[in-house]
């Protein structure tokens, strides 16, 4: 399931996806930036949302929950747009 | 690790265009060649907006003496390749295409000509007219590569949450 935000500005948001990305592409001018970092770290594996001004994650026993933690997390905050920051 | 795509939405479809229009009470007025505007032509006591022209043209245009501006604009505005008309306005807003394809929107907000304009599409930069055409073209796009629409929410903060069930693609 893939989750597409059209803010009140008419904006659109998404978590980056493969399937949905020549959709966008119809939609006029696409920029796509990472919203995180996935490294191991404190004994597992930690998701970083620095670029989107969020927390650390974890740590994970395994790499595949980080990431799905990390999404959760996107979803969960209304999928902001990275800033660029990192930590 | 995730990525996030932001989308700047660019009008190039009439059809959504037209489904944005009805879901907001607005009438489409298909190759209507004319829109409304404040009678007596540009004044040139505002910058010149952006959208009418291409980034060099518009650079042109602000460098142009008073004189030649005055007349550049009025070439321009109140022409337009389609129109739409908001129920209580004395203006009208006018779709003209682009040379690469895309429609610019362009309407006068000043005054009391333009003000129901400015209410039906909550701002100068029509955020509710884009918002519900990006809406429109979405789900246009999205059935067209096989996706299936989930659910539809319209959020506390003003924003659409569409949910999609990725197809083939």
């Amino acid at each position: 399931m893939h989750e597409v935000i059209i803010d009140s500005s008419g904006r659109i948001r998404t978590v980056y996806s493969d399937a949905l990305a020549p959709t966008l592409a119809k939609l006029g001018a696409v920029e796509i930036a990472r919203a995180s970092m996935v490294e191991p770290g404190g004994g597992g594996w930690l998701a970083d949302l620095a670029p989107v001004r969020g927390p650390v994650l974890g740590p994970f026993a395994l790499r595949a929950d980080a990431l799905a933690a990390e999404v959760e997390w996107l979803l969960d905050n209304g999928t902001p747009i990275p800033t660029g920051g990192m930590r | 690790m995730s990525h996030v795509a932001s989308v700047r939405v660019i009008v190039t479809d009439l059809e959504a265009m037209k489904e944005a229009c009805a879901a907001l009470g607005l009438k489409f007025m298909e190759g209507q060649k004319t829109y409304r505007w404040y009678s007596s032509g540009w004044q040139d006591d505002s910058p010149v907006p952006e959208g009418l022209f291409d980034a060099e043209e518009l650079a042109r245009v602000r460098a142009m003496s008073k004189t030649d501006r005055i007349k550049r604009m009025n070439e321009v505005l109140g022409k337009c390749d389609h129109a739409i008309r908001v129920p209580g306005a004395e203006y009208e807003i006018g779709l003209k295409s682009q040379p690469d394809g895309s429609y610019s929107v362009t309407w006068d907000w000043y005054g009391a000509g333009g003000r129901a304009i400015l209410t039906a599409l909550g701002g100068e930069k029509a955020p509710k007219l884009v918002q519900e055409y990006a809406n429109a073209k979405l789900k246009s796009e999205a059935r067209r590569y096989g996706h299936i629409i989930e659910s539809e929410e319209r959020m506390a903060d003003g924003s659409i949450r569409l949910r999609l069930l990725a197809g083939r693609y």
